[in-house]
């Protein structure tokens, strides 16, 4: 009986935990369906927007999970066993470098599952391999059980491997640069040079120094990576708790037990900064520096590549990595000669690694303190101490300097905070007062944004509080406190006196701007190595500057070389026997800059010399240089970068040839999209070949258009149905006026702006009587005029407004801008990334039922000018200039060169597919391409925007009608394009002045229709083959500043 | 040496009526050849720089020439078409004597009255009023900040003010908007006229002999406005003169101004100078003849503004 019971009861606890185990796995398997099912779901735009903006902060995920331990648990995840049910990206097995590994594409996520037993806070490690994209920065977004854990887990980036291809050492490259002609050292390419590296997730800002901590339950979990761009390939992914790193003290505690003494005096090690082994970014090259005569290596006339860092290196993340070796075993100190000189009054931070560790907890954080000419150091707490660094004889060293935030960060990330907060009130305030507050009005704000009186009162407090933060750690009250204190004072102000909001709400967003900027320019992180030096302790430090009679010397001589330096030869590299080549060469003239001419110049001795055999003579002009140099025969072969209005007007003047006819030149316009070739075709003849080509595209904030529950208008009808709403909210709608905005509406109806020709075909196939006529004058034509007009008048759209800063406060959430408006919102306005996006411009709807979301396009050219004698080698430059491969590593070299604002608009369009784009936006892009169109380079054109201009100012200023007042200008432009056309030989509409005056006579009005509908018909054709139905492009007129 | 020359001399002695005009000038010239030698470098630049090209633009104003192609020599036409067929161009004239003639006459007395009245000062306070008053002119596009006072944007400067202030509730587009052009612009180039002939101005005041004054008023000069007007004003016409050609001058060559000011062309050519005129067609139009034509017109307009404003000065203290 008890041997029953005791059966029963062990069958009963057997069955119990069995049961309670599969309850355990069921539940898990729950949660794992259940994040699966999550990741899956389709979401709307709209929908995910508003994820994004209830998402918590890293800041509040820390206070709701930082009570939890370190997790004892270690999941180590193999790339290769992702999740199939929870991937969408491509995704392939690989073996690179003998490791096994899972290589992801640059868009959908991919998943993995991972256990861990004990609950707890863990960091999350990755081995991953930078495989070659398009350059820029890898991103991810990290999901954890199909969520968002914070929003900064949003933006998780891995560094890649950039290395400077030296040349080998000998008399023409004394130091591994390259020498041009002159002497001068020319920097050196920088490729991506993948290798395996490990990072671990932590904030892409820099605002968060150590790596997130995740909260992760005991149970399995789902990792995710959701690609924002750049593919990459993933060993393992491994979640673990890392050990704190030990404090200096505990360091060097651990060395005098291990008996560790100094080296003697005389061990130093010299490290050249511009000698790196790798860098994070193909921004950071070597640069040169000519303010102090002992920069090393140092030359009165010629560049001498002697520091890297500075401007280049300024946002947190970017590292640079030098490789060296000690003689002797023992501690060491480092010794270094910088300069910081533009964060005056503040410090610049760099975290230090050896070997990939931190040594010691200080090293996460060094600072560098401004002076306005060179310094030295030895790297130490900036007191008393020095800190020292065990190395061993013979081994080899990597020494790592990231950028980081330092002491700056948690006030930058206070600042930012509160930034984003009070734009929401100013938002907040705006949508119930507009940009313009009526002081004498009383808006009730105590009753009806109670919360943001309140809040502006906290965010005072709070920036009271930075500000004496950042006294305590600067040391100084200096303009960067002031900047904060005021902004709190007028916060103060503002919420606790209704009465005052009105008044100083323009000096709100002013203040917001400010503080914008002091935290874009305290954020830069800029610092300037000449070299390094490891050294003995009691060996003396480098020397920081010249004395004044060396300094003196320096200047003279510069001064006395000044005379004989050659500085238009650009970089002209000297062949074997030390010569400049002379055969034959094509001259080719830019009107750039001298850094982006540089870049053209090697990218022709690297490439196209070698490749073509031609010499091709750069020369950097003047603007406007052309038509003078051109009219006294001293022109150029080959001239880059010209409007299409230029090549044109040079053209019809026979000053450039035509290049239509030459060898391989329908390959070549396959490059470009269509639109591209218009503005540079006059009657089926191509004049140039397109360089950048750029066109409006629709900018959004998504949050604003989240929080008002609006969808982005596909159609100008859906713009008409937001713009109550908009304005209700007193935000603006950006659109450009006059020529750019009739044209956005003439093309998306489908007309021309220049009537059809009248369908004479001349011999040689072509209608010459196409442009005589301006369409402005027609129906539809008329309608647009109109509608663009009324946007203003009716509408109030802004007339004159400053984009960037007015999409940035959200004042004006939506706008028809340049898409490169892009760069400048990437780099000027980074509180607000993630917030926007530029999407297809809103279509016309035709009675079909398509929508047409034509833009026109602006394109610059390459042309090749009369009098040009080899025209074949001219042709073969113009052909490799366009090409992809060039136009792609221009656009690459000029973004390591400007930054990110300095992403180029090349007309190539798989040059510009290969460009850092996230995938979204080259999304947006390629689906704009797609409906491009252009506005014909017409004789006479330039009256056209002229008068489009008039007509609209004066129904704009003086409230005209819009339709009479363009049709008084019809004649006008009419009668200037016939007398230009007559000017060179062309039909002008007065030779064909009595057609309409015989139809009358002759014909009967259903021959009437009928000759109408041929005209109407010839004139289809005509427009398709020739100039391609109709296009756009506000050509950049004769507007001279 | 003196000897022989002056043998020379009197071995043929010369009357200038014995020989034609052109014979003498041709011996005049011989005999200061070294004054020509000396003269010569000067000359010829002149000559290269200033004088050829106004000899090459008469000629080209009677052709066709694009800049690019050679010319076609159309005799007259060129002017018939600017003068009986180019409405714009007799817009342009208005406009251009508009300006000229506020501009010109105030700039040249607002320089004259502020340049006596800042000479009354002490030293040190003139030395910093002249700076003062001549910074915008040396100050190259020093006037642009106009352009920033005046932007139609809602947030600009004197828009904001206004709006600020209740006199308007939308922004005024002042620099594209006809009605406001030309006062705004007469306003900025007045401000950045007090150039060279203001500085003139300081300079012939200090040079007034203090004698003379004494010497007035012991002939019974009453106030400073005699004294003015019979002393000093007589005293430095040469000044005066510089002064009213640098205005005239300046005054119908005000089109760099306008065109920072309101953009080129301004909006339905309300400000549309013969400048203007002349660049519309020389650099947008690539009609070289046709601007040259606007060019010797301008060029005879102000030999003719000078001569008038010579017979002016020449009333001065009488």
């Amino acid at each position: 009986m008890k041997r029953i019971l005791t059966k029963a009861l062990a069958v009963t606890l057997v069955l119990t935990l069995v049961m309670s185990a599969c309850a355990v796995i069921v539940s898990a398997d729950a949660n794992i369906d259940a994040a699966i099912e999550k990741l899956n779901e389709e979401k709307t735009n709209l929908e995910q927007i508003k994820e994004l903006m209830n998402s918590v902060t890293y800041d509040t995920y820390v206070t709701l999970y930082g009570g939890y331990e370190k997790g004892t648990s270690i999941a180590e995840i193999n790339g290769v066993d992702y999740l199939p049910e929870a991937t969408t990206a491509e995704v392939v097995a690989e073996n690179i470098e003998g490791i096994d590994c899972l290589t992801i594409s640059d868009s959908g996520r991919v998943s993995w599952k991972f256990n861990i037993d004990d609950e707890g806070l863990y960091n999350c490690k990755i081995e991953y391999y930078p495989v070659k994209g398009r350059g820029s920065t890898i991103e991810r977004a990290i999901l954890l059980d199909g969520t968002y854990p914070f929003k900064e887990a949003r933006y998780v980036f891995m560094n890649g491997v950039w290395r400077n291809q030296y040349e080998e050492i000998s008399n023409a490259a004394p130091r591994g640069f390259e020498l041009d002609a002159n002497g001068n050292e020319v920097r050196p390419s920088n490729i991506e040079t993948p290798e395996w590296c490990e990072t671990f997730a932590k904030d892409s800002t820099g605002y968060f120094a150590e790596p997130f901590d995740f909260y992760l339950t005991a149970g399995e979990h789902i990792v995710t990576f959701e690609a924002v761009q750049e593919p990459v390939a993933i060993k393992s992914i491994k979640f673990y708790a890392a050990e704190d790193t030990k404090t200096y003290e505990e360091v060097y505690a651990e060395y005098e037990a291990a008996g560790y003494k100094d080296v003697s005096a005389d061990q130093s090690v010299k490290v050249d900064a511009e000698f790196p082994d790798s860098t994070s970014t193909d921004l950071i090259y070597p640069i040169y520096d000519r303010t102090s005569p002992i920069s090393d290596p140092q030359d009165a006339s010629l560049i001498c590549l002697n520091t890297i860092g500075g401007s280049k290196w300024t946002d947190a993340g970017q590292t640079i990595s030098w490789k060296f070796k000690v003689n002797e075993s023992g501690l060491y100190t480092i010794g270094m000669r910088f300069k910081q000189d533009v964060n005056s009054g503040l410090f610049s931070s760099r975290a230090l690694r050896i070997n990939g560790e931190y040594p010691f907890e200080e090293a996460k954080s060094l600072s560098f303190k401004y002076d306005s000419s060179w310094q030295s150091c030895l790297l130490g707490d900036g007191e008393d101490t020095v800190y020292r660094f065990y190395f061993e004889a013979g081994e080899e060293y990597t020494l790592t300097m990231e950028a980081v935030l330092g002491g700056m960060a948690s006030i930058l990330r206070e600042v930012e905070l509160s930034m984003t907060t009070i734009n929401n009130y100013y938002l907040k305030i705006l949508m119930l007062t507009g940009p313009n507050p009526d002081i004498y009005r009383d808006y009730e704000f105590k009753k009806n944004l109670p919360e943001v009186l309140e809040g502006m009162l906290e965010e005072s407090k709070r920036l009271y509080e930075v500000s004496d933060r950042l006294e305590e750690t600067v040391g100084l009250k200096g303009e960067d406190s002031v900047i904060l204190d005021n902004t709190a004072w007028l916060l103060e102000t503002m919420g606790s006196d209704e009465d005052k909001i009105a008044g100083n709400f323009s000096d709100m967003k002013d203040k917001v701007a400010s503080l914008g900027t002091w935290i874009m320019n305290t954020k830069s992180q800029p610092l300037e190595i000449d070299y390094m030096t490891i050294q003995s302790a009691q060996a003396e430090i480098p020397r920081a500057d010249a004395n004044f009679g060396e300094s003196l010397a320096f200047e003279f001589e510069s001064f006395i070389m000044s005379f004989f330096s050659d500085y238009s030869s650009l970089g002209t590299k000297v062949n074997e026997a030390g010569e400049v080549e002379t055969t034959n060469p094509i001259e080719v003239w830019t009107a750039t800059s001298r850094d982006q001419s540089q870049i053209i110049r090697s990218m022709i001795d690297d490439t196209f010399t070698p490749k073509t055999g031609i010499n091709v003579d750069l020369k950097l002009v003047a603007v406007g240089t052309l038509l003078p140099a051109t009219l006294s025969g001293t022109g150029p072969d080959v001239s880059l970068s010209n409007a299409s209005a230029d090549v044109i007007n040079y053209a019809i003047r026979s000053a450039v040839l035509p290049i239509s006819d030459l060898e391989g030149f329908d390959e070549v316009t396959k490059r470009f999209d269509a639109s591209a070739m218009g503005p540079l075709t006059l009657y089926n003849v191509a004049y140039a070949l397109p360089e950048t080509e750029t066109f409006s595209m629709l900018f959004y904030r998504k949050d604003v258009f989240a929080e008002l529950d609006m969808e982005v208008p596909e159609t100008w009808d859906d713009v008409y149905d937001i713009l109550p709403v908009l304005q209700s909210n007193n935000l603006q709608f950006g659109f450009p006026n006059s020529m750019a905005g009739e044209l956005i509406f003439l093309y998306q109806r489908g007309e021309g702006l220049y009537k059809p020709g009248i369908g004479e075909v001349s011999e040689d196939g072509i209608d010459y009587t196409y442009g005589m006529e301006i369409n402005l004058d027609s129906n539809v034509a008329l309608d647009c005029f109109k509608e663009m007009c009324e946007l203003f008048t009716m509408y109030n759209f802004p007339y004159a407004y400053d984009f960037a800063n007015r999409f940035r406060s959200g004042e004006m959430p939506i706008a028809v801008a340049d898409y490169t408006m892009y760069n400048q919102l990437q780099v000027f306005a980074p509180e607000i990334r993630g917030l926007w996006e530029f999407t297809l411009l809103p279509g016309t709807k035709d009675e079909d039922g398509n929508i047409n979301h034509d833009s026109a396009g602006t394109v610059t050219g390459v042309m090749m000018m009369n009098g040009c004698e080899n025209k074949d080698e001219a042709w073969e430059f113009m052909k490799w200039w366009t090409d992809t491969d060039a136009q792609s590593t221009f656009g690459k070299e000029k973004k390591a060169l400007l930054g990110a604002s300095g992403q180029y608009a090349t007309a190539n369009l798989e040059a510009l597919n290969s460009q850092p784009w996230t995938a979204s936006d080259r999304d947006n892009l390629e689906l704009q391409f797609q409906h491009l169109t252009y506005t014909p380079e017409m004789p006479g054109g330039y009256i056209v925007t002229r008068y489009i201009s008039f007509a609209f100012l004066a129904v704009y200023n003086e409230l005209e009608d819009p339709v009479s007042t363009m049709l008084g200008y019809i004649d006008d432009i009419n009668s200037e394009l016939s007398r230009k056309r007559q000017e060179f030989d062309l039909p002008i509409l007065e030779d064909y002045a009595d057609r309409d005056d015989k139809d009358k006579e002759t014909a009967t009005t259903a021959d009437k229709a009928d000759t109408s509908d041929k005209t109407e018909a010839s004139s289809e054709t005509t427009s398709s083959e020739d100039t391609s139905a109709t296009t756009a492009a506000a050509t950049p007129d004769n507007t001279k500043n | 040496m003196s000897k022989t020359t002056a043998v020379k001399a009197s071995k043929k002695p010369v009357n200038r009526s014995d020989m034609s005009k052109f014979r003498w000038t041709l011996k005049e010239m011989k005999d200061n050849k070294i004054a020509y030698l000396l003269l010569a470098p000067f000359f010829i630049i002149f000559f290269i720089f200033t004088v050829l090209p106004v000899i090459l633009s008469v000629f080209f104003s009677f052709t066709l020439f694009n800049l690019l192609e050679a010319p076609k020599f159309v005799f007259l036409d060129n002017y018939i078409r600017l003068l009986l067929d180019d409405d714009i161009f007799l817009l342009a004239i208005k406009n251009t004597f508009v300006f000229a003639a506020i501009t010109g006459p105030v700039s040249f007395m607002m320089s004259m009255i502020l340049a006596w009245f800042i000479n009354e000062l002490s030293p040190k306070v003139r030395a910093v009023m002249t700076l003062i008053f001549y910074a915008p002119s040396i100050a190259g596009n020093a006037y642009l900040i106009w352009q920033y006072m005046f932007t139609a944007d809602q947030h600009g400067i004197i828009n904001g003010l206004l709006m600020e202030m209740g006199v308007i509730t939308t922004p005024i587009a002042f620099l594209t908007d006809p009605s406001y052009i030309m006062p705004i612009v007469i306003i900025v180039a007045l401000w950045t006229s007090l150039g060279t002939s203001f500085l003139q101005f300081i300079a012939g005041y200090q040079v007034v002999d203090r004698s003379m004054y004494e010497a007035a008023a012991v002939d019974g000069v009453k106030n400073r406005w005699q004294e003015l007007w019979f002393v000093t004003l007589p005293a430095i016409k040469p000044q005066m003169m510089l002064g009213a050609i640098l205005s005239i001058t300046q005054s119908f060559g005000f089109g760099a101004v306008i065109t920072g000011m309101v953009g080129f062309p301004s909006p339905d050519y309300c400000a549309h100078t013969i400048m203007h005129h002349l660049e519309d067609y020389g650099n947008t139009r690539f009609e070289m003849g046709y601007a040259s034509a606007i060019a010797v017109l301008l060029f005879a307009l102000m030999i003719g503004a000078n001569l008038l404003v010579n017979k002016l000065l020449r009333k001065v203290g009488q």
